[in-house]
């Protein structure tokens, strides 16, 4: 059978059981709390799981592995910092965010502040975080599909576009939950067989593969040694710091511990995903240090110069070459498994960016607070389709274009906006609205200044030194913000800095 | 929805200031702040360590301690479990020197809340 008809099989069973459960628990979702936040019902371990998917998507499988099979071990950066980002998720934000919020984490800022000044502006950034990282995604899918499956890179964005506004329109939080749970298991075990099938060229001793590595002549000891890839040391810092501290204010991360019940089980979720996330990520250099010895780095690139064949062709190496039926089903399984930890990540967006809209937008700006809980799962159902055909249009607009930038860009525009807005209400008595207005509207600005005068779009006419802004517009956003709020004065913010503060740190009085 | 409004009725009824100015609420929070401030600091110096010794000190990242495993490598990986070990720390650290006191703070506060276990 020709490996991409066998990809295609095993993706199309994989998404009819993703659809099966769609249609289940599509019929648990009654009230916005079932929407939004799978009714509270998510199990610690389970919440953990889909948390660790997010992390585990197709930057870490197959991204990370081609860059270390091209330019050596320095993109482990990603890994090491994804992981310890949810130490500082566990011990800063997880439960104080299960505290304090309802569904977003605009529920928050909105209660401290002006609500109605806030919550439509936090909206907004939350919709535009959420689109600038659904359209790279998309776009990769798309790329991927012509790849991967040999069909036309629209009609993967096409697919990938339909599947996620059916998955979040019908089941909301339930069933992103599920498919991002059910496509973290089938990672991690790809990933422990992948990584076992590889060691086991290597009697099972990872310092024979390291000796593999500098004893091949077209790698050597550098792919072992830091500078390859991130020559430039400031690049590291900023990398490096965005990654840890930015991860804390991703929307569809924090929307995620609100699905469950008490402000232990979010602590639970946290350290669950640390467990999730360093099973699979502590993987990672063998992914890509086996693939640039078993496959060699030009036969990926041939293939594609991104480095994302890395992983699946070295699952078929591994499993005894793509021209044997095994190693072209173990392909084909990595393959499809690639494409689902697409279909999942885009979901997660989707539901993050639809909520902003529906709950935060609709619900509270425009009918302030009123209506019935039917009504609510109607509007953010819509909600979901209006992203999804948006994220859809873009994504076809841009297929031929470089959009990798986005990706740094909604990362970017999370950590310089949404976190300063988070940590200052939580933290600050004397944060105000217009502090807040003046962080969130200057922090995109300088956002997308940043990455739009940077070297990933203007090559070396750069005007803005940095491909990862994150060390400098970081602190910038929290300047800002600090700036506008002792320049301006709020009696009640500072009255209500007491109540979220012993709510965030007691519980009493959360939902 | 009622929930929603009982809920918000009792926020109103409560006397946050008093709870946030009591000793018991100082105590939670600064045996909290008390792991986090440490644990926050430790983080970062690791980390600026890790990327100085990877960026500018090359002879000590690349010096080899086990076969061609080296320094900065064996660093990098040995913050996976001890990272894992401190959130796990950080767990039982709460529940054994912060619940006693949201404990306190909820019967004594809130008997109407929901949400809780």
């Amino acid at each position: 059978m020709n490996n991409q008809v066998l990809s295609i099989t095993v993706f199309l069973v994989l998404i009819a059981i993703t659809l099966v459960i769609t249609a289940i628990s599509s019929r648990r979702v009654k009230t916005d709390t079932d929407y939004y936040a799978a009714g509270r019902q998510i199990k610690p371990w389970q919440n953990g799981l889909a948390i660790a998917g997010e992390f585990m998507a197709a930057a870490a499988f197959l991204g990370i592995s081609g860059l270390i099979a091209f330019y050596g071990i320095d993109a482990q950066i990603y890994s090491i910092c994804w992981f310890v980002s949810f130490f500082v998720v566990l011990i800063l934000v997880a439960e104080i965010i299960r505290n304090t919020g309802r569904f977003t984490f605009a529920d928050i800022v909105a209660y401290r502040l002006k609500s109605a000044k806030i919550r439509p502006i936090i909206a907004v950034s939350v919709i535009l975080v959420s689109i600038v990282y659904l359209i790279p995604q998309m776009v990769a899918a798309g790329s991927l599909s012509k790849l991967l499956f040999g069909i036309p890179s629209s009609w993967g964005i096409l697919i990938v576009g339909a599947l996620m506004i059916i998955y979040i329109s019908l089941g909301g939080m339930v069933a992103a939950t599920w498919i991002q749970s059910i496509k973290a298991v089938l990672l991690l075990g790809c990933g422990i067989a992948l990584a076992g099938l590889t060691l086991s060229f290597f009697h099972f001793d990872v310092n024979e593969l390291f000796t593999a590595v500098a004893d091949a002549p077209d790698l050597g000891r550098e792919w072992l040694e830091p500078g390859g890839w991130l020559t430039n040391p400031l690049e590291r810092y900023s990398l490096g710091f965005g990654l840890l501290f930015g991860t804390a204010a991703m929307p569809h991360v924090i929307m995620r511990f609100y699905t469950v019940a008490t402000k232990k089980a979010a602590r639970s979720s946290a350290l669950w995903t640390m467990t999730f996330m360093g099973v699979f990520h502590v993987l990672t250099f063998i992914f890509g240090l086996g693939a640039a010895v078993l496959v060699g780095s030009e036969v990926i690139a041939a293939i594609d110069a991104g480095g994302n064949a890395a992983t699946p062709l070295l699952a078929a190496t591994v499993a005894g070459g793509a021209d044997t039926f095994s190693g072209a089903l173990f392909m084909a399984f990595v393959v499809a498994v690639a494409f689902i930890t697409i279909i999942a990540a885009v979901s997660g967006l989707c539901i993050a960016a639809s909520s902003a809209f529906s709950y935060d937008f609709w619900f509270n700006f425009i009918k302030k607070g009123k209506q019935t809980a039917a009504e609510q799962v109607r509007t953010a159902r819509i909600s979901a389709v209006a992203i999804g055909l948006i994220a859809v249009l873009c994504a076809l607009g841009l297929q031929s274009s470089n959009v990798a930038y986005l990706s740094g860009l909604a990362f970017a525009l999370a950590s310089t906006v949404n976190l300063p807005t988070i940590v200052f209400a939580l933290f600050w008595k004397g944060f105000t609205t217009k502090g807040a207005l003046i962080g969130i509207i200057g922090g995109t600005l300088i956002a997308i200044f940043s990455v739009v005068a940077g070297p990933q779009v203007l090559g070396e006419d750069a005007i803005f030194p940095l491909q990862n802004p994150g060390l400098i517009t970081i602190p910038l956003g929290f300047l800002l913000t600090w700036v506008g709020s002792l320049l301006t004065r709020e009696k009640e913010s500072g009255e209500k800095y007491h109540e979220l503060s012993v709510r965030s740190q007691s519980g009493l009085g959360s939902e | 929805m009622g929930q929603e409004q009982s809920m918000s009725e009792f926020r109103k009824s409560v006397d946050w200031e008093r709870i946030y100015h009591s000793k018991e609420f100082r105590r939670l929070k600064s045996n909290r702040m008390r792991f986090v401030v440490p644990a926050i600091i430790a983080v970062c110096m690791v980390f600026l360590f890790l990327w100085t010794v990877q960026s500018y000190i090359p002879a000590l990242a690349n010096v080899q301690l086990l076969g061609f495993i080296n320094f900065s490598f064996l660093l990098t990986m040995i913050l996976f479990p001890t990272i894992w070990l401190a959130g796990f720390a950080y767990t039982k650290y709460v529940e054994r020197y912060v619940e006693p006191y949201e404990e306190g703070l909820l019967k004594t506060y809130g008997k109407k809340e929901a949400g809780h276990e």
